[in-house]
């Protein structure tokens, strides 16, 4: 039962939502005699192929909603920024040179910073028409997981990979940009999830 | 649009599968079908964007069957072959055979 609510979660974010309940389905049938590992690949498998078909129908409008998807997340990271200045919680300006000079609180705030830009971002994203069936918010979370995937491999290929570093594509991007700007997304949309919530 | 579609090695099978399958055909029948008869072990990923892109061409056509438990209580899919979808199917067979008129490699593999 949870596998099927799992997968029409994801596939939503990727497919129009009769699709998504019907494929959800299908994978959660198949995965009762294939087992967990099957299901997490077929379910990745199936989302990536979806995600990749409605970007290569609709090139130009996936490429307008990346670019207004990062003008929007720098306004609102600049805005909070602003605001926490304001509120005399950490000045504006906070040299992020050097991660490991920064204090648990900095890093605590500037986390904290990312992950309301990331959500606003969403909820803005949210809101726009979808394109063919995939959540207006798919463009920019992919382009944040092929930031992580790229970052990684240049820190792995020059041989001098930190444990922050490390940490923020693996752990930093998924927790601070990409969960936020989804959650963001479908509460902006909850037509988009029949079954989730809501009204089909 | 449909009326003239070419087909892919691909398509074709799916297409070939939907028809054997006759009204129960859904997604994992559907690739249960394909392994069983040509030994593929189709990717789930491009059985549905293969789907979805054969009922834009108008080539297969589909309805929602009702919610089952099992399935956690998503609906399947059913699909059908549409008149162009069975016309384009025969019309890449006929190609294939054209193709293969005259040429000795099946009587020597079979020899």
């Amino acid at each position: 039962m949870h596998k099927a609510l799992i997968a029409h979660g994801v596939l939503a974010l990727t497919s129009p939502p009769d699709r998504a309940e019907t494929m959800a389905g299908d994978l959660a049938e198949e995965a009762e005699a294939r087992g967990r590992v099957w299901f997490a690949a077929a379910l990745a498998g199936v989302s990536f192929a979806m995600f990749f078909q409605a970007f290569g129908s609709a090139r130009g409008r996936a490429l307008k909603l990346l670019g207004l998807g990062l003008v929007v997340w720098f306004g609102c990271y600049v805005a909070a920024r602003a605001a926490g200045a304001l509120l005399g919680l950490q000045p504006f300006v906070i040299d992020t040179r050097n991660v490991a000079d920064l204090s648990f609180g900095t890093l605590l705030y500037l986390g904290v910073l990312l992950m309301i830009a990331s959500f606003a971002t969403g909820l803005v994203l949210g809101r726009r028409e979808a394109v063919r069936g995939m959540s207006p918010v798919m463009p920019l979370a992919v382009f944040w997981a092929t930031t992580a995937v790229a970052g990684l491999c240049a820190d792995l290929a020059a041989g001098t990979p930190t444990w922050q570093c490390t940490l923020l594509y693996v752990c930093g991007l998924p927790l601070l940009y990409i969960a936020p700007l989804l959650a963001g997304g479908m509460l902006a949309r909850p037509a988009l999830s029949p079954g989730l919530g809501g009204p089909g | 649009m449909s009326r003239n579609a070419n087909l892919g090695e691909f398509e074709q099978i799916v297409l070939l599968a939907i028809m054997r399958l006759g009204d129960q055909a859904y997604g994992v029948a559907i690739r249960d079908e394909i392994r069983q008869r040509t030994g593929r072990n189709t990717a789930p990923g491009a059985l549905y964007t293969t789907l979805d892109r054969l009922e834009q061409k108008g080539l297969v056509t589909s309805r929602l069957g009702e919610p089952t438990p099992e399935r956690g209580g998503r609906a399947k899919r059913y699909y059908a072959v549409s008149a162009a979808g069975a016309e384009a199917v025969e019309r890449a067979q006929r190609c294939y055979q054209r193709l293969l008129e005259g040429l000795q490699i099946l009587r020597k593999k079979h020899a």
